[in-house]
């Protein structure tokens, strides 16, 4: 894709959100480095999706505050795109697919620059030649699909994933997955993507970011080092990606973690992986706060 | 052919009671009826599209009233509808009068609007125009409420100027439960038409029902419903069309299409 602008940094410094009595986000302090894929991962019904509308400027927090590329998030940032994780809503059902990814453009482009942009991103997410399709007549994940590139087709610089890929079946979910981690290599875009699948998480992100349930903070911060490219067969194969795994799923459930505390150490063989990627740093001590549950 | 068994049904009983010895008096044999129609209504004549005397004098001039109380129903209870839909404010300022409005038997108001209005097309028009807004608003109201904050949420992300949520997210949007609130409304436009010509009018279709009833011309009355008929089921026919073409997306969406 041509007139790429720099992908951009996300900082959440102490975001906290409550409604009425109820707290939704504890405290929440993390980084989404530039030309990354970061994954929230955490329980349901920690506040993940608030967090990401919170990100997005589509709400504002309680406490704390959002910065993207230094500036401070008031309201929806320039550069910013998003997947729903719903797209029988996201999507209009009265737009065929080239009206559903180039109506965010029209006030924006020509309309022969639009057709343009369209092409380029249905060829993106491989559904050149669907234009005329309307979504009803599509299965989920090509819908799911239609709605990344209405969010591609505005040449982003911080992609937004809210379980983008919670609503379709297993086979399409890795291929959306491998669809994800490729379009980010080529376009360099910021990614943050909320998920409650731990295997997804890993497989996508260069680092995860832990949450513990409502009221939520930040559990872990952890840097994925699994070798780019990957693909579901070998990478999830991959030692590292089990002990990765096996280190995620205990912070995401601590009762089975202090029930079996020996069980924290992975079996030496484990260990033999990859050495992590030398733009990394082996571990990233993210604040936590300490006094969690209410 | 079995759609045709009751009307043919129908036609029998409706033939058998108009030779009835009282009652016959005033029940015009169906194809007296049909005669009566095609004279008064229809002409050989190219010059003037096949259509009568009458068609001129009386159905032209209610169906003109019924479309632009219609039309005014129609654009008035979309626009106030998507307002009352949108801000919660201005429906909870509102709904109170909007719901005295449609409670009020819009017949009741006839003389109300020849005050108003004086006694020509104007006070008809916008007699149907106020008893045909209500399902329209309603319906239209409802829609705009059912879109959810998701579609919302979507305008929001991607920029969407307001003009353009409103004419291409909001009224695509609510089109389906908007034709539901038309339908009704074309219906009551008609009833409305003949109610609004009963007085104080010197043509159209309803005044042509009172006109043949105070002179015993029971043929004529007849020929009046007959055109009733035909004129109700030809534009409801039109909208289903003109539904059908807009609502295309909806239709195939909810997997209705046949």
């Amino acid at each position: 894709m041509t007139d790429l602008q720099p992908a951009g940094e996300l900082v959440l410094d102490g975001i906290s959100r409550t409604y009425g009595e109820v707290c939704a986000i504890g405290s929440i302090t993390a980084t989404v480095p530039a030309a990354q894929v970061t994954v929230i991962v955490g329980p349901s019904g920690c506040g993940k999706s608030t967090l990401l509308r919170i990100c997005s400027g589509l709400e504002q927090p309680t406490e704390g505050h959002v910065s993207f590329d230094g500036a401070a998030v008031t309201g929806v940032p320039d550069g910013l795109a998003m997947v729903f994780q719903d797209y029988s809503r996201s999507l209009f059902p009265w737009m065929n697919v080239e009206a559903n990814i180039g109506f965010p453009l029209r006030s924006v482009l020509s309309s022969a620059q639009r057709r343009q942009r369209v092409q380029e991103s249905v060829e993106a997410v491989g559904l050149a030649d669907k234009e005329r399709l309307y979504p009803w007549q599509m299965s989920g994940g090509m819908q799911q699909r239609v709605a990344i590139a209405r969010a591609l087709a505005s040449h982003p610089r911080l992609l937004l994933m809210d379980e983008p890929y919670a609503s379709v079946d297993a086979q399409t979910r890795a291929d959306l997955e491998d669809l994800l981690l490729s379009i980010q290599d080529r376009l360099n875009v910021t990614v943050l993507v909320v998920t409650h699948d731990i295997d997804e998480s890993i497989y996508l992100a260069d680092r995860v970011v832990v949450l513990s349930k409502a009221p939520s903070v930040v559990v872990e911060t952890i840097p994925i080092d699994l070798p780019r490219p990957r693909d579901h067969i070998t990478t999830k194969a991959d030692p590292r990606f089990v002990e990765l795994r096996t280190r995620v799923a205990r912070l995401l459930r601590p009762s089975l973690h202090q029930a079996a505390p020996s069980a924290a150490d992975p079996e030496p063989t484990l260990r033999a992986a990859p050495s992590p990627r030398p733009d990394q740093p082996a571990t990233t001590g993210v604040p936590l706060r300490v006094n969690r549950g209410a | 052919m079995l759609r045709l068994v009751v009307p043919a049904v129908l036609g029998a009983i409706w033939q058998w009671a108009s030779q009835l010895e009282t009652k016959g008096l005033f029940i015009a044999a169906p194809l007296d009826v049909m005669r009566r129609v095609g004279a008064d209504y229809l002409s050989a004549s190219p010059g003037s599209f096949f259509l009568g005397q009458s068609t001129f004098d009386h159905v032209l001039p209610s169906l003109s009233r019924a479309l632009m109380g219609f039309a005014l129903a129609v654009v008035f209870g979309v626009m106030i509808g998507v307002v009352l839909g949108l801000w919660p404010v201005v429906s909870a300022l509102f709904t109170p009068i909007v719901h005295l409005g449609r409670s009020l038997p819009t017949p009741a108001l006839l003389g109300v609007m020849f005050f108003l209005f004086g006694t020509g097309d104007l006070p008809k028009v916008l007699l149907i125009a106020f008893g045909a807004i209500w399902p329209v608003l309603f319906n239209t109201m409802d829609g705009t409420q059912s879109l959810g904050t998701e579609r919302g949420r979507v305008a929001q992300i991607f920029r969407i100027p307001f003009h353009a949520v409103l004419t291409r997210i909001v009224l695509p949007g609510a089109a389906p439960k908007i034709f539901v609130g038309i339908r009704t409304a074309l219906s009551l436009s008609l009833i409305l038409m003949i109610i609004s010509e009963l007085q104080k009018s010197l043509n159209g279709l309803g005044y042509t029902l009172n006109a043949t009833q105070r002179s015993f011309d029971y043929e004529g009355l007849w020929a009046v419903l007959a055109v009733l008929a035909v004129l109700g089921v030809a534009l409801n026919f039109a909208l289903v069309r003109i539904e059908r073409r807009v609502l295309a997306w909806h239709l195939g969406a909810t997997g209705q299409h046949d």
